[in-house]
């Protein structure tokens, strides 16, 4: 499927859709091919389900990476399509914008099996809350990590206790 | 060059409090046949309680805090702490971090600590701060 | 009973901190838990608050010390893309040798763990005293035998010289004729084989649902590689195919012995990638914009997001990068190591196995995690504690009883 077709599937059902590329190699050239597709929090299910439908193969779950855009958060799914065939892989992003006032999103654990990690991750960092998630607890920090601190945030909520060395020092 | 004779063997005990694992294999690497460090009779051992020297890798993050407190009170005395790689100094790259509990002078004050610096130290220099250690502790005795 | 039992016996060292929890019945183990919290130190939180982005190239590579090219290259590529820095062609062909060169380091160390955890001691010294070789030849081209730092945004620090090209040639062809030896070693032993062949199986649907990479999935059938796929540098020019095990021993069965024969064949693939390098590469500059302020003025005014991927020793790697203009340090950053989604495909493998078969299953997807910590293992509600030293004897002691 190339990446024309994908892109047409999804403006069918009403995403937005858009393609970056990027050309590699010295004597023999190839192109990295990002799809971004910018999904409404309430249909993340219904977007990967329709991807997971147009793909040949069991699309591959990379990970889930977030941003903090003042007043709202910013996650996207990374995920790939079409392995295993020479040169024909594309990277498939779904980016999805959450307010602070509300932050809530459905987990894809049913649809996606291996995201569990990555979503524990995003609820402990990002202070997300996963809906439905199997396994709340935390991933990477310490079990007394102190509630409502969340390392990747840019606002109130960002760590303020570090391990200043050099105060002590002098 | 040890030209000296030593009364006994060095027995190590490794800990590692979160390190990126390249001090450890440098470590490793010291015990195989190019650097060879088994022929002065120094070996890893795998308990605490055998050990004299115990060797500690990584910046200490918040959970391993307790586990490196108990294991130095498990090894009996005579004990010398040998500190690998910066981070265990001072933090190294990771220095102002929000899941780190400081270097290792600040968990364990008072004890007898021999430093290697270096991001990994090279494995020679590794078996020269053992030797330090270890010509320390026969004087001790 | 619960026991406790601890998971990344190896040498010490060479594991991360990592708890594993077992559910037994009998002796057969039905659940696997992992709780990994001890060697977060919180690398993202540094790059995005503390580090501008060339400090944080020199903390990328401390994420882990093995793999220790992967992750800066992750970083460059994707601030290159965001930043339109071009990188001249010698440039992309030396990160591809430096590439196989840490490769081949990498897949030397497991083997000597793997042979190690089965309880061949003399191997894993064979083994490493082997690998000093390629140690020699990154210390000659790069100054430091690991993290090294060679790449920067717009090309690398350093140049191969041509004093060096000789030695490389000695050390390509030492490997080659060394090759059938390790081979014959680990993949012709008879205990070897009865201690792996059928143990540790993953197949070919969970591996693709449970999303593995690496030579982990290659071994249960699945071509991915991103080398093949989405190449990156260099890479068009070598046309490189992923390695299943059926090239070898004609079948793929998934379980730990066609890991090792992955493992063992890449590395003779990452040799001739070395050897057709060296002959092609062509001369001219190594990097594009030699001071450092022009790079950081430059990457300061971009704006953007991009994704960039790598084909780590252990898998594929990916890190996410955003930036945004004014703005020194990285706005958003995430690493994802290789070794953190191939960690779920544990469960499938560990099912119906003995606790003596931990220690190889485990180590046979290459954790880059130093694991002195303990497992625990839950067991009918009863709780006992075995140290990770216990739990190798246990291993040890299966392979004697097989070569009886």
């Amino acid at each position: 499927m190339n990446v024309d077709e994908i892109i047409q599937k999804f403006k069918e059902k009403g995403y937005e859709a858009w393609v970056k590329e990027k050309e590699a190699g010295v004597k023999i050239k190839a192109k990295k091919v990002s799809v971004w597709v910018s999904v409404d929090r309430k249909k993340i299910r219904e977007a990967i389900e329709l991807m997971i439908n147009i793909s040949e193969d069991f699309p591959h779950f990379s990970i889930i990476s977030a941003s903090d855009l003042g007043n709202d958060v910013e996650l996207n799914y990374h995920f790939t399509v079409d392995y295993g065939k020479n040169l024909e892989e594309k990277i498939v992003s779904f980016k999805v914008i959450i307010p602070k006032k509300d932050l809530r999103i459905k987990s894809i654990t049913p649809l996606i099996p291996s995201a569990i990690f990555s979503e524990r991750e995003i609820k402990e960092m990002m202070g997300v809350e996963i809906e439905e998630i199997p396994d709340g607890r935390h991933m990477f920090l310490t079990k007394d990590f102190p509630d409502g601190v969340y390392p990747w945030r840019r606002d109130e909520t960002s760590p303020k206790e570090t391990n200043k060395l050099y105060e002590e020092w002098r | 060059m040890i030209s000296k004779s030593f009364k006994r063997a060095l027995w190590v005990f490794h800990v590692n409090s979160g390190s990126c694992n390249g001090c450890d294999i440098e470590i490793i690497a010291a015990l195989t046949p190019r650097y060879d460090v088994e022929r002065f009779g120094i070996k890893l051992v795998a308990s605490p309680r055998h050990a004299d020297v115990i060797a500690f890798t990584g910046p200490v993050t918040n959970d391993m805090v307790d586990k490196v407190k108990r294991i130095y009170e498990q090894t009996p005395d005579p004990k010398v702490i040998l500190v690998v790689g910066s981070c265990g100094i001072s933090g190294g790259v990771f220095h102002e971090s929000y899941h780190l509990s400081g270097p290792i002078e600040k968990i364990l004050p008072g004890a007898k600590c021999f430093y290697v610096p270096g991001c990994p130290p090279r494995p020679e220099a590794i078996i020269y701060g053992v030797v330090k250690a270890w010509e320390y502790l026969e004087g001790f005795e | 009973m619960k026991y406790e039992v601890p998971v990344g016996p190896i040498h010490p060292a060479l594991k991360e901190p990592i708890l594993l929890r077992f559910t037994l019945e009998g002796e057969k183990i039905v659940d696997v838990d992992v709780v990994a919290s001890q060697n977060h130190r919180g690398v993202e939180w540094i790059g995005m608050n503390r580090n501008n982005p060339i400090q944080s190239i020199y903390l990328a590579e401390r994420v882990c010390g093995i793999c220790n090219f992967c992750h800066p290259s992750c970083l460059v590529m994707a601030v290159e893309e965001i930043a339109g820095i071009e990188v001249p062609e010698r440039a992309e062909y030396i990160r591809v040798i430096q590439g196989e060169l840490e490769r081949i380091h990498s897949h030397l160390l497991w083997a000597g763990v793997a042979a190690h955890e089965l309880g061949f001691d003399s191997l894993l010294h064979y083994v490493w005293m082997v690998r000093e070789k390629v140690m020699d030849i990154l210390e000659i081209v790069n100054g430091n035998r690991v993290t090294k730092s060679i790449i920067m945004y717009g090309g690398v620090r350093r140049d191969i010289k041509e004093e060096h090209i000789p030695k490389i040639r000695e050390m390509i062809d030492y490997y080659r004729q060394g090759f059938k030896k390790i081979a014959k070693l680990f993949l012709e032993d008879k205990t070897i084989k009865m201690r792996t062949r059928e143990i540790g199986v993953l197949n070919k649907e969970d591996a693709i649902k449970l999303s593995a990479v690496g030579p982990t999935v290659r071994a249960s059938g699945v071509k991915k590689d991103v080398r093949q796929d989405m190449p990156y540098f260099a890479y068009p020019d070598f046309e490189v195919k992923a390695i299943t095990p059926d090239l070898l021993t004609g079948e793929t069965i998934g379980d730990t012995y066609d890991r090792i024969v992955v493992r063992l064949l890449e590395v003779k693939q990452s040799l001739d990638i070395i050897e057709k390098a060296i002959e092609e590469m062509p001369k001219g500059e190594i990097l594009s914009e030699q001071k450092i302020i022009k790079i950081l003025a430059q990457i300061k005014k971009s704006e953007g997001e991009a994704v960039a991927r790598y084909e780590a020793p252990r898998g594929e790697d990916i890190h996410y990068v955003k930036l945004k203009s004014n703005f020194e340090q990285l706005y958003s950053w995430k690493v994802r190591a290789p070794t953190y989604i191939n960690i779920l495909s544990w469960r499938p493998m560990l099912l119906d196995m003995q606790i003596a078969d931990i220690p190889i299953v485990a180590a046979s997807i290459d954790p880059c995690m130093s694991c002195t910590n303990r497992v625990i293992v839950v067991k009918n509600n009863k709780e006992k504690i075995l140290t990770a030293e216990e739990l190798h004897e246990l291993s040890v002691k299966k392979t004697r009883r097989m070569m009886r």
